[in-house]
């Protein structure tokens, strides 16, 4: 075969046929030719091909050039696209916008195209990891019943309880405490109070409150014990917890839910990438907590500075901890989950100042609160 | 770069040539384009584009794949395949749901989690997996052309099955052992069921040298820290390729594949940095590289008639379902 040529395929067999064509109107005529000895006679095989029912592909450069005509058999005439451009300019015509850009990019692409192809991906991919899949993460994790959100609150809680015993009186305690306050709606407040140094306190999913021995040490009097589970309400009421599981599947999700595919190296990419956008989320919700726990002493009629007094304890903790290497690494504000505690203060504190709390004292709270920071007898 | 030009050069096909290779094409700048315009498409229609740029994926690949001079060509539309694209978007659903479900309970009760497990991995092997094996194949096959002959499978499923089986419970009861006389069996039964027109396709691979090519391959990318990996992938090509099969009626010849472990190594070792420095963006210029290396390398008898392939009557037939199992694109390893 020549490929300067244009072949004829009858469907039937593969054997090719030189051909001749002409266009006429909306039609096709294809001639065959033997020994390329053409002369219009009319003994000439002629095949006659509606345009409008031909259907065309094309190859990089148009170095190939197939047209197919009928449903079965079908018939196929296959030549150079760069010899024949009139054949290329009427099929691609009669293609649609969308199918002929596909051709066109078959034809061959620019480098150019490639650059925007690349800054679209990239464009799009921090859309969709920073926005979209948060967004639909959190939406799909408030359709989670809340008996199961319970229930992996209880999973949870037996993972922290590794970190030390559970002191059930003080847990007692500590419940009482709470319902004194009557912060978490919607949930059954299970409150545990762990005899561990980690300076720390956390809200697992369905209600599940855990103060660590180590906090209650650094706390010294009992409204800031109210800020700080003010500040893990907030979290359990909000449900902060199940939204940053759903969070974190979210992408995946979407992405095997598109694709049906979850396998290959954009995964790891995407984890990476969603596990750094975990933490700036994070940081919102604790932002946020923190906000609703000076609100909720303020309505309690407790000073919402307690909140304050509470992180800079917080921070004089920090300061403790970490020598000189550390600290620049708390610096670094993006890589933590908790705000920076300085930064922390100086926004709550103007926002505290608005309130204008008049404070009164709870001596109910008070007495609570000495129960608890009481030795436990061992 | 360089390499593709040069190919495009010698596209004229010289009609004495001896020896006959299948040729590759494609183009990485090409095939990154339809892959960036088929991305946009599927998210700009929240994923129900994803059939369609299937099919205009495969209609590339197909139609810069060359045999004697014409090209394949692709049949399949989304709209055929959309059926089945539902059907498995159905069934990722339904894990994910399983999934979730069983969660809570597998913190309480690993036991549940197991079952869970176990009855959907039972469902996978057994269920799933034959069925988009064979029914994919089929789909694929049976809308694949070249110069106007169809493709076309004549296997039963029922049949089909019944070895599929057989090998499944020796791999399970051989602990995975004989998961290469199951592949070697799966592919003997989709070939010497497959014809181009006249011309019929078979493979006549054994279980056991797959087994022993696999074996020795595993274990020695292992001991090399991987750089024996090339070769490894180059054996199961010869494997796949050198025992497979084509007659027209007369004579029965089998394919050949020239690829050295030096290309493959070659090959693979730049698409890895490719991926690795471009942050995995370069995977269409790799595909389209390895790609070109594999097909590129088979050579077809040159003793075989390619120009007097007569069409098998039926061979194309619209309405036959198979299109709902192409899905969740189960690439076969051959």
């Amino acid at each position: 075969m020549n490929s300067s040529s244009i072949y004829y395929f009858d469907g039937k067999t593969s054997a090719p046929k030189s051909a001749k064509f002409e266009i006429k109107r909306d039609e096709l005529w294809i001639y065959i030719v033997n020994n390329d000895n053409f002369t219009e006679e009319k003994d000439n095989e002629l095949y006659v091909w509606d345009i409008k029912d031909c259907e065309s592909e094309s190859s990089n450069s148009q170095q190939r050039y197939t047209v197919y005509y009928g449903d079965f058999p079908k018939q196929q005439i296959q030549f150079n696209g760069s010899e024949y451009p009139e054949l290329v300019a009427l099929f691609l015509r009669k293609k649609g916008r969308l199918n002929s850009l596909y051709t066109k990019i078959v034809h061959g692409t620019r480098g150019w195209h490639i650059l925007v192809g690349v800054i679209i991906i990239l464009c799009s991919s921090w859309l969709y990891i920073r926005y979209l899949s948060p967004w639909v993460g959190e939406k799909l994790s408030l359709l989670v019943p809340k008996h199961l959100e319970e229930r992996l609150g209880n999973a949870s809680v037996n993972g922290i309880l590794n970190f030390g015993p559970l002191d059930s009186l003080k847990s007692n305690q500590l419940k009482l405490f709470m319902d004194e306050l009557n912060l978490v709606k919607d949930y059954d407040v299970k409150a545990y109070y762990v005899n561990s140094e980690v300076v720390n306190a956390l809200a697992a999913p369905g209600g599940h409150i855990v103060v660590f021995d180590g906090i209650m040490e650094k706390i010294d009097c009992y409204d800031q014990l109210v800020a700080l589970l003010a500040h893990e309400a907030a979290h359990v009421n909000n449900r902060h917890s199940l939204k940053s599981i759903g969070r974190s599947v979210s992408a995946y999700l979407i992405l095997s839910a598109i694709t049906g595919d979850v396998a290959g190296s954009s995964g790891v990419l995407l984890e990476q990438a969603a596990q750094l956008n975990q933490l700036s989320y994070a940081r919102k919700d604790e932002t946020q907590s923190d906000e609703i726990a000076i609100l909720e002493l303020h309505k309690l009629g407790l000073d919402p500075s307690a909140m304050m007094n509470l992180l800079d304890k917080l921070e004089q903790q920090e300061k403790l901890d970490s020598n000189l290497v550390l600290t620049s690494l708390n610096e670094m504000e993006f890589l933590k989950t908790h705000p920076i505690t300085k930064n922390r203060i100086e926004n709550l504190r103007s926002k505290s100042e608005r309130l204008n709390t008049v404070a009164e004292y709870h001596p109910k709270l008070d007495s609570l609160y000495h129960l608890l920071k009481m030795k436990s007898i061992y | 770069m360089e390499e593709i030009l040069n190919q495009n050069e010698s596209v004229e096909f010289a009609p004495n040539q001896e020896r006959k290779f299948i040729r590759f094409f494609g183009k990485g700048s090409s095939f990154f384009g339809i892959l960036i315009l088929n991305f946009i498409l599927t998210v700009v229609s929240l994923g129900l584009y994803y059939p369609w740029a299937k099919a205009k994926l495969r209609q590339y690949l197909w139609n810069e794949t060359e045999l004697e001079g014409s090209r394949f060509c692709f049949h399949g539309t989304g709209k055929e395949m959309f059926k089945g694209f539902i059907i498995s978007y159905f069934f990722i659903l339904l894990f994910y749901i399983g999934y979730f479900a069983s969660i809570s309970q597998t913190m309480e009760n690993p036991i549940v989690f197991f079952v869970v497990l176990i009855v959907f991995f039972v469902f996978l092997v057994f269920g799933f997996y034959p069925f988009a094996i064979f029914f994919g194949w089929k789909y694929r096959v049976s809308r694949t052309s070249w110069r106007g002959i169809f493709f076309h499978f004549t296997g039963d499923f029922k049949s089909f099955y019944k070895m599929y089986i057989k090998y499944l419970g020796i791999t399970i009861l051989s602990f995975g052992i004989g998961s290469s006389w199951l592949s070697t069996n799966t592919q003997k039964y989709l070939f010497s069921h497959t014809q181009l027109g006249s011309l019929k396709l078979d493979f006549h691979g054994d279980g056991g040298d797959l087994f022993i090519t696999r074996l020795g391959g595993f274990f020695l990318s292992y001991i090399t820290l991987g750089f024996y990996l090339p070769v490894f992938i180059k054996n199961l090509f010869h494997f796949r390729i050198n025992h497979t099969t084509i007659s027209d009626g007369k004579i029965q010849r089998a394919l050949k594949t020239e690829l050295t472990g030096k290309q493959s190594f070659n090959v693979l070792f730049v698409n890895f940095l490719l991926l690795i420095f471009s942050l995995g963006l370069a995977f269409p210029f790799t595909q389209i590289r390895s790609y070109r290396l594999l097909l590129n390398s088979i050579e077809i008898p040159s003793d075989i008639d390619y120009d007097h392939i007569d069409q098998q009557p039926g061979a194309y037939n619209k309405a036959t379902g198979d299109e709902m199992a192409d899905i969740l694109d189960i690439d076969l390893d051959f």
